[in-house]
């Protein structure tokens, strides 16, 4: 019920309120980032890609590679706009101290919000796709199955990077600087644009310990047949599992302190 | 000429005190633009190791020479984002109610307008432009003329940015949904004005959009003017932009007094 509740009362206030900031904004970010990206490679590359490209992305077609990264990238930054901002929204609008009276759970509420922010994303990445399509990419998965095992532990990082955001933004009453630095950081050290092998040593690093990084190459790994990281799947999935936990864990603290804060 | 000081320097204060003074804003200033820029670099740089990349754009063909064409374009558009943002702040003014009360008071609107995004542009700017340019620098691909092309270089991004500001301030100060304006400025801002890609690469429809957005001529000035071109070389493109500053001021002062007629018969200058 409070799943349902949280669902159709963002679906209401968003589309009475604003409705065309529902999906143009971000849809426009991914179409200019898939534009620069082909318009970079037909005139810049000449429609060829270095060869150390190749051997760090598995892949040679660059537009698939990029239409792939690009579209996780639109999911990414819309989910974690959407569940990182929504608590500290509520209390700016007032709306926060009558949702935690309400006997409602927390995980319910942010699944509905989760959700919402989901079916929003779908119709994001299908417009994306589409284009990527006409542009010439090929986006048939090479293992169906470890394609969606790939965007279930994107879709799980991204929660828990949200509950996070959400502890964060609470706490500290800030959402500008948190929201973009962590969009920011995630587009240029999760490999969703380019390999992330072609960053320097330290940076590298940095990325590859991310997440996020393995679950894009479990992605990869599904749409464009390049090696499987076992061990890197894994230790995604548990590192995802413990910063979704420890967000939920957090988040009644957090929630505390933001309506201590407020009297 | 005092009075226009005195909003300048009142603008400053405020937005020092509301956003600048914040220590997160250095995540803004400094740590945002270069996130941007490696994204860029390594965006662009697997397609600049292939096969005769010297004759489809000779610059591209060493590193340090993409690098400074990327940051030139980084450091631009950071002038150009912040007055960007900052009239997206300033939108914010209708809902808390200062910008009813800023009206009431006798300041000149236009003056406040530009006085915003230049309050803005100069305390968001200064530190990215300090290490892009040390970074520009240090990639040793800088040939001026002249010491005082610096200075060219420098009027060639604040002028048409100030005035760019003071057309969007005047645009989303009265919008209802003013975030949404602002991300569809945003995008485009850096798509069709060379700041990520060379103009060869657009489009020619795309081409001809971007030579409206002052961005564009600002981004020929600096690079031209750092890769050795003189002053006279690059005279249509000044004249260029200070034509199109001219008419973003102008607009601006139409769209200012046909929103404050339209705010003071629908009492809309307050949103809450």
């Amino acid at each position: 019920m409070t799943f349902t509740a949280a669902f159709r009362r963002t679906w209401l206030s968003t589309r009475r309120a604003y409705p065309l900031t529902l999906s143009a904004p971000i849809l426009i970010m991914g179409a200019a980032g898939l534009a620069l990206s082909y318009l970079a490679y037909r005139a810049i590359g000449g429609g060829q890609v270095s060869a150390e490209f190749v051997r760090r992305a598995g892949t040679g077609d660059y537009l698939s590679f990029v239409a792939v990264g690009t579209a996780a990238y639109v999911f990414t930054v819309r989910l974690l706009l959407w569940i990182g901002r929504a608590p500290v929204q509520e209390q700016r609008e007032g709306a926060l101290g009558a949702r935690l009276i309400a006997p409602g759970g927390r995980l319910a509420h942010l699944a509905g919000l989760t959700a919402f922010a989901a079916l929003l994303s779908l119709i994001e990445v299908t417009g994306l796709v589409v284009a990527a399509l006409a542009l010439g990419a090929s986006l048939a998965p090479a293992d169906p199955l470890l394609a969606a095992a790939g965007m279930v532990l994107v879709a799980l990082f991204v929660f828990g990077m949200g509950v996070l955001m959400c502890c964060m933004t609470l706490v500290t009453g800030d959402l500008y600087a948190i929201q973009n630095t962590t969009i920011y950081a995630l587009g240029a050290l999760s490999g969703f644009i380019f390999p992330v092998g072609l960053l320097p040593g330290p940076v590298r690093a940095l990325a590859e310990w991310l997440p996020l990084t393995a679950a894009m190459d479990v992605l990869r790994a599904g749409m464009h047949g390049t090696s499987l990281p076992y061990g890197r799947a894994l230790s995604s999935l548990a590192v995802s599992l413990a910063i979704a936990l420890a967000g939920l864990a957090l988040l009644p603290r957090a929630q505390r302190r933001a309506m201590e804060r407020s009297y | 000429m005092r009075h226009a000081l005195k909003i300048f320097m009142a603008e400053a204060l405020k937005q020092h005190r509301v956003i600048f003074g914040s220590r997160t804003t250095l995540f803004a200033m400094v740590l945002w633009p270069l996130m941007q820029l490696a994204t860029s670099y390594y965006t662009v740089r697997p397609l600049t190791d292939t096969p005769g990349i010297a004759e489809r754009w000779p610059l591209a063909a060493e590193p340090e020479r993409l690098l400074a064409f990327l940051a030139t374009g980084a450091l631009a558009y950071a002038f150009f984002f912040s007055v960007l943002e900052s009239s997206w702040w300033f939108s914010y003014e209708r809902a808390t109610g200062t910008l009813e009360g800023l009206f009431l008071t006798p300041a000149n609107r236009l003056v406040l307008v530009l006085a915003n995004g230049a309050g803005a542009m100069v305390q968001n700017t200064w530190l990215f432009t300090c290490m892009a340019s040390a970074l520009i620098t240090a990639t040793g691909t800088v040939h001026v003329t002249h010491p005082l092309m610096y200075a060219v270089v420098l009027l060639a991004l604040v002028i048409p940015a100030t005035a760019f500001g003071a057309l969007i301030n005047s645009i989303l100060i009265f919008a209802r949904d003013a975030s949404m304006m602002f991300n569809l400025i945003e995008e485009p801002l850096w798509f069709a004005t060379g700041v990520r890609l060379p103009l060869f690469a657009l489009p020619s429809w795309l081409r001809a959009c971007g030579t409206v957005l002052p961005l564009t001529g600002s981004l020929i000035v600096m690079r031209g003017a750092l890769d050795g071109a003189t002053i006279g070389a690059l005279l249509p493109e000044l004249a260029l932009l200070g034509g199109l500053s001219a008419a973003f001021v102008a607009l601006a002062a139409i769209v200012l007094r046909a929103g404050e007629k339209r705010a003071q018969r629908t009492g809309e200058l307050r949103l809450s």
